[in-house]
């Protein structure tokens, strides 16, 4: 086991260098906008924008660039400054990792509570009423693009331009001071991107569960007289998580990463999501590459505690 | 979601974006209704009097604080984005003056109502000018004392001092401190080539500009080597020149790749910065070491908390106006929320000319633009009422006819909101667009149909988001109703700037989401740039004229009217210039922006007609 | 990702390619594996219901013109400014325009039918790719394992970190001018849609289709097939391929609504398809900032939207049911 952990943290650290060789390549290659000029502003020459190209280190050749990235990266924690802000890129970054947070970690417990629960009651009554009511309704939010459904409690619920309102509306998170102000400002998109989220795990759930409870293990439980509720919850449901095991894992490195941007936007929470999207249109590469290795690093750490917890579930599972 | 105002210029400095600079002075723009092509719209103004448009009297700024003003309080500001820089010395973004108004002191500064010239703020009184315009002598106030550093530390316990001024210019050399403005408007100050040349060798370190000299501690003197002392006095009203003192900043400017001075600044106006979290809020608070009354400041609020990040313009607005103690930052009431502020909350809603203009540029160097009569077929077949509709109509600026918006000197001369008169004129004389007269210019142009005929296919590069989307889309219409075969491209806005329209290589046949704001009112500082023929061979890959115009008459034109120190001459002679360029056909001109700002009910916002947006330092609460 | 085992008389069932089931009355019918599909993708009425839905939408789409001037209405890029009031501001549901107008004028009724062939378009050809490319890498990381099923499947793991919206905006700007980028191939628009989708989504299906080729290689009738001789790619055509046929037409169906999806998050966030080419997504985005007066250009593109992908994920569901033999059970 502990092999398996080395190689992985190896491989990780492997993959955070080739992501970041990716994004330097797919940034010179697919040309969007030029920093320095856009730092030098509109009535500065050439001679001054040559100056502040050199000052930003964009003159010298890409591999050259790569390796001083790279250097200052993995040695000195350093990720450089946003060409944008000018602030240092961690400083940004750590600024607004909070929100972000606050979001995902919200969401994940709505989404795991709602979509699991829904999950094993449809598999349980299979065919029935509920079953088919809420696999409908969980396809139905699935199939809803999710700043559409962020647009619309907006619209429905929020008080800057609500119909009904009873949320904060857009900024209010930011604004907000208190803890308990946070998590009122927050609810609504929490709800919003819990809401495709948890269809998407009840529906795994539900499958997964069928698949266990068709298992030959799951008849002998039940031979032996077991009643049916400790068959579901001690055998069924602990061995048909592991699946959303694995997903959790590795959509809370997703959201980390800076995926919910969608919801971000619509909401105005300052977090990581929105950040890289404002980075990619100005063309701020350190931050870009920043926010790229951040996420990176979480997909990869949030996949190896995952994969080490399937292990503790699942005794069938082993890892050399 | 996709904010209209989001991208517009948040990191171009001066490009203009959202905002611009205005002064609610004599234009006069007639009334016209979108979408029907009955009425010719530019009829009824005069080109001599002083009667303000209908729309702006109907939502008048306020330019003074009221009587009774109360002190204290918070005011909340909402922003789109973030300020170019929060270092004085690079900023050059319009909202970001609103926070360097209150925080700096420059030489000279803007009361709001005054527009005409700055007056004196860390300057004692009005320099002397000697010399023949090329010797100006500023005495600086005395026991002027700096706040508490942003970011903690110790700060900075001596007064300000003239040396104090004359490193804050030279920092800006610095490639750390990208300045935007001081290779152009401190050209002629003696020392400047020298200097460049020496912060190249040496690009840690803020080089000595040999023309400026401090003979004692409140005595700084600007000594040039061309008599162009008007348009230096004015470039000494912008943040630049607002004390940094070198013992305390040299550090944090040896940084590379940017000084790192702008997070630990310290302010001498009567509000610093206390609090600056990027892309997310800036907090201002009373500067405890500013003395109440020293310069023309009232300073009513205790607090100042700038929250930005509201892509959603529309519903930001709306927040302002049905709240209270909020006011807006970066953007106008646009579109729908204008309709809403106009119709529901009239009073809260301000009008101020932006001081600034958008047009489509031509690319005149290749085919097809660059023959003058399908230029002037294109514009004549313009309507330029459906053009500013996409920004909210009659509400969002005076429509176009010249260069020189409302309120800088030239504009009346160049022909007011009539725009110029006479034949030679005829093509920008029909607001809603006149097909036949521009089928008559095809015709002159070659194409004897009256369309176009051949190769017909041109490249148009423009922004992808709202509201400049839509209209480069109108303008696509406009320009297929001639026979064009439009292809349109539409970019980042950063991207559509330096990768395309800006760059000469690169430049497609039409780039319509261009436009200028002012520096300052001036003419200078209005159609130099654009329209000189210098800037596209000295700065070839930010190029700013658009056009690329480079007519050796306008040239030699421009280059000698930045030296009239005469100002009922220089507005003549800028006038002059506008029309000439109107004549050359280089682009559509189709709106003369206003800003429109909005406050809660419970906001006394004052106006500094400087950037046309809200004076920090004169609003109060009710 | 579940360890647990096939019973055996499925497995014979399977690979036996009949079946044998129990009538009423006690007589032992054979069904072929097609007949055993349609029936129980027939007992589904909600799929049934769907694809009904599908084949209209394709007809509308491919029919647009018609259809919009059975209506009455414009079309989808004529601005019609009276439509638009003092301010500039777009007016709603009316008699000329059955959905109300955009905020240039346009008629939102016909865009909204015309932004069907958008979505539909983008769906299936990105599907396709995504597919083609997934499987080919699956197939052979599976199959051969070794050095290239290390290369792909780390090649895999690494790729969900990478901003896809990088890429989006990258290739639109990089590709805006003349002929594009790929030979005139990939230009802004709908081609870097769907290379955009192509390029992010293939790791999905080669990680399926290597997880299936893992358990099929070691089956029986690979290895009597190898020890008759049988070259690699006769296994891989002969074999293998067909054998994945049901989790690939399962991939695919459960593909095409996030694909339709992904198109209109690209659209909203401004990296879409570009105007005037109306898009579900576009229309939304263009809404979103005024939803509270001027509602019905983000209700109609979005209703839209959420039916066209249910019913995608109905008619899915519906197959992977009658697909998978285990559901069979209970």
């Amino acid at each position: 086991m502990g092999r398996y952990i080395i190689r992985r943290i190896l491989w990780g650290i492997a993959m955070l260098f080739i992501v970041s060789a990716v994004v330097f390549f797919i940034f010179y290659v697919l040309p969007s906008a030029d920093p320095a000029v856009l730092r030098a502003g509109r009535n500065a020459g050439p001679q001054q924008i040559a100056q502040i190209r050199h000052s930003l280190g964009l003159d010298k050749p890409i591999w050259q660039q790569y390796l001083i990235y790279v250097r200052q990266v993995f040695l000195h924690f350093d990720f450089g400054y946003s060409y944008q802000y000018n602030v240092p890129v961690r400083q940004l970054i750590f600024s607004r990792l909070p929100a972000t947070i606050w979001l995902t970690v919200g969401a994940v417990i709505i989404w795991l509570a709602l979509g699991l629960t829904v999950g094993i009651i449809s598999a349980v009554r299979r065919r029935s009423i509920v079953d088919r009511a809420s696999m409908t309704t969980s396809l139905a939010f699935i199939s809803a693009p999710v700043f559409w459904l962020g647009l619309v409690s907006l619209y429905l619920f929020a008080d800057d331009i609500g119909q009904f309102p009873i949320f904060p509306g857009q900024g209010s998170f930011a604004s907000a001071s208190t803890v308990f102000q946070k998590a009122g400002a927050m609810i609504l998109p929490w709800c919003v991107l819990a809401a495709a989220t948890s269809a998407v795990y009840a529906r795994y759930m539900r499958a997964s569960m069928i698949d266990t409870m068709g298992e030959d293990y799951i008849r002998t439980a039940r031979a032996k007289g077991l009643p049916e509720r400790t068959v579901i919850r001690r055998h069924a449901v602990r061995s048909a998580i592991t699946p959303i095991v694995t997903l959790l894992g590795l959509d809370v490195g997703i959201l980390l990463a800076g995926n919910a941007i969608l919801t971000e936007t619509v909401f105005n929470i300052p977090g990581v999501g929105r950040l890289l999207y404002n980075a990619i249109n100005v063309s701020d590469l350190t931050t870009i590459q920043g926010i790229t290795l951040f996420g990176a690093f979480f997909i990869v750490f949030f996949n190896l505690i995952v994969d080490i917890g399937y292990a503790y579930l699942d005794p069938r599972v082993r890892y050399t | 979601m996709r904010s209209r105002s989001r991208l517009l210029g948040v990191f171009l400095p001066g490009f203009l974006a959202v905002v611009s600079i205005g002064l609610a002075a004599c234009g006069s723009s007639s009334k016209t209704t979108s979408g029907s092509g009955s009425s010719s719209g530019a009829s009824s103004s005069s080109s001599s009097g002083s009667a303000v448009s209908a729309e702006l009297a109907k939502f008048p700024a306020v330019v003074h604080a009221p009587a009774g003003a109360k002190k204290g309080g918070t005011l909340t500001v909402l922003a789109n984005a973030d300020v170019d820089y929060i270092d004085p010395g690079a900023a050059y973004y319009q909202p970001t003056y609103t926070v360097d108004l209150a925080v700096d002191s420059p030489l000279m500064g803007w009361p709001p109502a005054d527009t005409a010239a700055p007056q004196p703020l860390l300057a004692s009184g009005q320099p002397a000018v000697t010399d023949g315009g090329k010797t100006i002598t500023f005495k600086i106030k005395p026991n002027i004392r700096y706040s508490p550093p942003l970011g903690g530390g110790p700060g900075w316990s001596k007064p300000v001092v003239a040396q104090d001024v004359k490193y804050a210019i030279e920092r800006g050399l610095l490639p750390g401190v990208p300045n935007g403005y001081l290779t152009l408007y401190f050209a002629d100050v003696q020392g400047l080539a020298a200097a460049q040349a020496a912060v190249k060798k040496d690009p840690k370190k803020a080089p000595n500009i040999s023309g400026i000299t401090t003979p004692d501690s409140s005595t700084i003197v600007f000594h040039l080597s061309k008599p162009s002392a008007i348009g230096l006095i004015d470039a000494l009203s912008l943040p630049l020149s607002s004390p940094v003192p070198e013992g305390y900043a040299a550090n944090f400017d040896s940084k590379t790749p940017s000084s790192t001075y702008g997070e630990h600044q310290i302010d001498v106006g009567p509000y610093y910065i206390s609090n600056y979290s990027p892309g997310k809020q800036i907090v201002l608070l009373r500067n405890p070491n500013y003395t109440a009354g020293s310069d023309f400041r009232p300073a009513y609020l205790d607090k100042v908390v700038i929250q930005q990040g509201f892509s959603d313009t529309n519903s930001a607005v709306s927040k302002i106006l049905t709240g209270s103690d909020m006011v807006n930052f970066d953007f106008s009431a646009t579109g729908q929320s204008l309709k809403t502020a106009a119709t529901q909350y009239p009073k809260q809603l301000s009008l101020s000319p932006g001081g600034g203009n958008r047009y489509i540029a031509f690319n005149t160097t290749k085919p097809p633009f660059n023959n003058i009569n399908t230029r002037k077929a294109v514009i004549a077949a313009a309507n330029r009422v459906a053009l500013r509709d996409t920004r909210g109509g009659a509400l969002a600026g005076g429509l176009a006819t010249h260069f020189i918006p409302p309120g800088i000197p030239g504009f009346q001369q160049a022909g007011g909101v009539a725009g110029p008169s006479g034949s030679q004129y005829d093509f920008i004389q029909h607001p809603t667009g006149d097909l036949s007269l521009a089928e008559s210019y095809m015709k002159k142009a070659g194409y004897s149909s009256g369309k176009c005929s051949g190769n017909c296919t041109i490249t148009m590069v423009a922004t992808n988001v709202p509201p400049g989307s839509d209209t480069a889309q109108v303008a696509k219409a406009q320009f297929a109703a001639l026979g064009f075969n439009v292809q349109l491209h539409p970019v980042e806005q950063a991207v559509m700037y330096t990768k395309f329209c800006s760059v000469v290589a690169n430049e497609p046949n039409v780039c319509p989401n261009v436009g200028w704001i002012k520096d300052f009112n001036d003419g200078q500082a209005m159609i130099d740039i654009p329209f000189n023929g210098a800037t596209v061979t000295g700065s070839p890959t930010n190029n700013s004229n658009w056009p690329q115009l480079n007519d050796p008459t306008i040239n030699t034109a421009l280059n000698s009217a930045k030296y009239i120190t005469n100002p009922a001459q220089r507005a003549a002679e800028y006038g002059k210039i506008d029309d000439m360029v109107v004549a050359l056909a280089p682009a559509i001109p189709w709106i003369w922006d206003y800003n429109s700002n909005v406050a809660s009910k419970d906001v006394a916002p004052v106006i500094n007609q400087f950037n046309a947006l809200t004076d920090l330092s004169f609003t109060s609460l009710k | 990702m579940s360890v647990s085992t096939t019973s055996d008389l499925e497995l014979a069932e399977a690979e036996a390619g009949a079946a044998v089931e129990l009538v009423a009355g006690g007589d032992i019918a054979a069904r072929s594996p097609w007949e055993l599909f349609v029936r129980r993708f027939r007992e589904d009425k909600f799929a049934l219901v769907s694809i009904g839905f599908l084949v209209l939408l394709v007809l509308v789409a491919i029919f647009a013109p018609v259809v919009c001037s059975l209506v009455g209405a414009p079309g989808p890029y004529k601005a019609d400014t009276n439509a638009l009031d003092l301010f500039g501001q777009p007016t709603g549901p009316s008699s000329a325009h059955l959905f109300g107008v955009d905020q240039l004028g346009r008629d939102v009724f016909s865009r909204v039918v015309y932004g069907a062939r958008v979505s539909l378009l983008v769906a299936f050809v990105s599907t396709a790719i995504t597919t083609v490319i997934g499987v080919f890498l699956g197939l052979f990381a599976g199959y051969y394992r070794g050095w290239v099923d290390t290369l792909v499947s780390r090649t895999v793991d690494a790729w969900l970190a990478i901003p896809y919206l990088l890429l989006a905006i990258g290739l639109a700007s990089a590709c805006s001018f003349g002929t594009g980028c790929v030979g005139g191939l990939v230009k802004p628009g709908v081609p870097v849609v769907i290379a955009v989708i192509a390029l992010t989504s293939w790791t999905y299906p080669a990680r399926i289709i290597r997880g299936q080729v893992l358990s099929l290689r070691e089956k029986e009738f690979v290895d009597a097939a190898r020890s008759l001789g049988a070259s690699n790619r006769r296994i891989i055509v002969k074999e293998l391929l067909p054998n994945l046929a049901a989790p690939i037409i399962v991939f695919v169906t459960t593909f095409v609504p996030t694909a339709i999806l992904f198109e209109a998050a690209l659209s909203f966030l401004g990296v879409g398809v570009q105007p005037p080419t109306p898009s579900w997504g576009q229309m939304i985005s263009d809404a979103s900032l005024n939803i509270q007066s001027q509602w019905w250009y983000m209700l109609f593109p979005g209703l839209a939207l959420l039916f066209t992908v249910l019913a995608f994920n109905f008619v899915g569901d519906a197959m992977t049911d009658a697909l998978n033999p285990r559901t069979r059970k209970s």
